[in-house]
């Protein structure tokens, strides 16, 4: 039988649905579905749809980010943290967590705004290290991230062991990811940058495909290939460094999601990176489930989950075959 | 005015001259050949040709228009390019690929509208694609891919097509189908053709003019009868050959020789 995309799309979002009501059934106390809109639950209810929402925001900017890097840079190994986001906020937040940086007026926001901020500056670092007059070399910008995420990611490993405060493990949480939120305005914003970066890369999705061809190809073919690639590196960026800076590091999505979306609905990004967002969200809302119930009473953080999990599902989906015909 | 103005061209990378002092022009509907040993510059010449890669010095006029001034936008919708093989990363269709030559009418904004697909139908019978356009273009043999991204350098309507071996990985039988192909469509159409060739019999058989290139200066331009004698090939490819002419069209024919014999 075969599947066309739109049937594909309308079956992720159905699914997404099942997925995000079951989570909102089960954590350390299960309710059932007749139970819940009782009362008793309303304190728990509005943490879990805020976990949710989270989870599925994440989950779905992280996705595209992965699927954008990929076409972008013609690598299948992309990931939304190669360029270096995630070790650029990673350090911001933990200096944030450890040195007790506190902005008063900004109150609780001021650590996802130091982490956002310091991602941000860690990409605008790598692209300058690339570019070589009007171009940046794709190859430049993969090398420049992986070399700079290592080294920030030596001086948090620096930070972290030097550390004996009770920060620590907080911090640590942090660098593990997390979907806890408390703040419904930082919720908010992080939702709306990620559904315009998801909204705009579709509308602009037809590029990324030739641009996945190959450089030279693309220019032959009429493409404004460094205004494409700014483009999408700008989305991009701003994407993970906003759900980064809340979430801290929840790995793995991005890497794999991409890949799986592609088997079920082909390589064209215009359906690719809705695929993507559907089903990067699945999965995050998922792991989430997991990470709040397997070691219960301790609650996992969910970037061990993602990747524990996401390990053996990934090489299931690679073996099976191509694409559906 | 010639269709195509190469003037005093020099290009090439950083540090590294590979072409210099290229003058040549090409009238419409012609079919050249740029032939010359490895490293000579025919490919940087194509890169050129095509804003791949910027020229470091003179000047290519395209119907009088300076190329480089234009935008790659407005030279893919006059100028398309073949290349050797397409190594796609994800497995798109044929028809995929194809309408993605449509870009150079699109922009970034726009997507493809009806008439696309119409063109786009239109380059895959051209091309004899029709029957394979559902198939992922990683799982077409070689010579089936070459003739989709013909298809695909056909939908931006180009009145010039540049090619770079486009048999270089092909059988005899799909070389010369490949190259009857784009003969067809230069006569039918008037599609001017420049084509970097390594076979120099294919080169004979098929081109009106061969331009031979030898690091990076021209070395000769002319009719292949002109361009493929012993004396010049020995000179320039370092090799020992016998031309002779085929007994049909009396074109050259180059047989190689062994040099210790």
């Amino acid at each position: 039988m075969r599947i066309k995309p739109y049937q594909s799309i309308l079956i992720l979002s159905f699914l997404l649905l099942g997925v995000a009501f079951f989570s909102l059934l089960i954590g350390s106390v299960t309710i059932t579905p007749t139970r819940l809109f009782s009362p008793a639950f309303k304190g728990i209810l509005f943490l879990r749809i805020t976990r949710i929402v989270l989870a599925l925001v994440a989950g779905a900017g992280l996705a595209v980010t992965g699927a954008i890097l990929q076409g972008l840079l013609k690598n299948p190994l992309a990931d939304p943290y190669i360029l270096g986001i995630s070790s650029g906020s990673g350090l911001g937040a933990v200096v944030a967590i450890l040195f007790g940086l506190n902005l008063s007026f900004l109150g609780s926001l001021s650590l996802p705004l130091f982490a956002f901020l310091a991602g941000l500056a860690t990409i605008f670092l790598v692209y300058l290290l690339s570019k070589k007059g009007a171009r940046v070399g794709t190859e430049d910008l993969l090398l420049s991230g992986v070399i700079i995420t290592a080294m920030l990611s030596g001086i948090i490993m620096f930070i972290v062991s030097a550390t004996e405060q009770e920060g620590l493990h907080s911090a640590l949480w942090w660098l593990l990811g997390n979907t806890q939120i408390y703040d419904l305005k930082l919720l908010a914003v992080v939702s709306a940058i990620t559904i315009l970066g998801v909204v705009v890369s579709t509308f602009l999705a037809r590029n990324l495909n030739i641009m996945s061809l190959g450089e030279e190809e693309a220019i032959t073919m009429g493409l404004d290939v460094e205004k494409v690639k700014l483009i999408f590196f700008v989305i991009s960026s701003i994407m993970t460094a906003a759900i980064v800076s809340v979430c801290g590091m929840i790995g793995f999505v991005g890497l794999i999601i991409p890949h799986i979306a592609r088997r079920f609905i082909g390589p064209d990004h215009r359906r690719l990176i809705p695929a993507s967002a559907l089903c990067g969200g699945i999965y995050l809302i998922l792991c989430d489930i997991l990470a709040r119930r397997v070691t219960q009473p301790i609650e996992l953080p969910i970037g061990v989950v993602t990747a524990i999990c996401g390990a053996p599902f990934f090489i299931f989906f690679l073996r099976r075959s191509r694409r559906p015909k | 005015m010639d269709f195509l103005n190469v003037v005093d061209l020099k290009s090439g990378y950083k540090n590294n001259l590979v072409l210099n002092e290229i003058s040549f022009s090409v009238k419409k509907g012609e079919f050249i050949g740029i032939i010359g040993p490895n490293g000579a510059g025919k490919t940087t010449l194509l890169k050129t040709l095509s804003h791949i890669i910027r020229p470091l010095g003179g000047k290519v006029f395209l119907k009088g228009k300076d190329i480089h001034l234009l935008s790659s936008l407005l030279l893919a919708r006059e100028c398309a390019m073949v290349g050797q093989d397409l190594l796609s990363l994800f497995s798109f269709t044929v028809e995929e690929i194809v309408l993605m030559g449509r870009n150079p009418y699109l922009g970034l904004f726009k997507q493809e509208r009806k008439e696309d697909v119409e063109i786009v139908n239109m380059a895959l019978k051209r091309t004899d694609m029709s029957l394979l356009k559902d198939r992922p273009i990683d799982e077409l043999s070689a010579g089936e891919r070459q003739r989709a991204l013909i298809a695909k350098a056909l939908v931006q309507q180009p009145q010039l097509l540049l090619l770079d071996e486009p048999t270089a990985h092909l059988d005899i039988g799909y070389q010369t189908d490949i190259l009857d192909l784009i003969r067809l469509l230069n006569r039918d159409s008037e599609l001017t053709v420049i084509c970097v060739l390594h076979d120099l019999n294919l080169a004979s058989q098929y081109c009106d003019k061969l331009l031979l290139l030898d690091k990076g200066k021209i070395a000769g331009f002319g009719p292949p009868a002109e361009i493929l004698q012993y004396d010049i090939l020995e000179r320039t490819f370092n090799a020992r050959c016998l031309v002779d002419k085929d007994i049909l069209g009396g074109k050259p024919i180059v047989i190689p020789f062994p040099k210790n014999a």
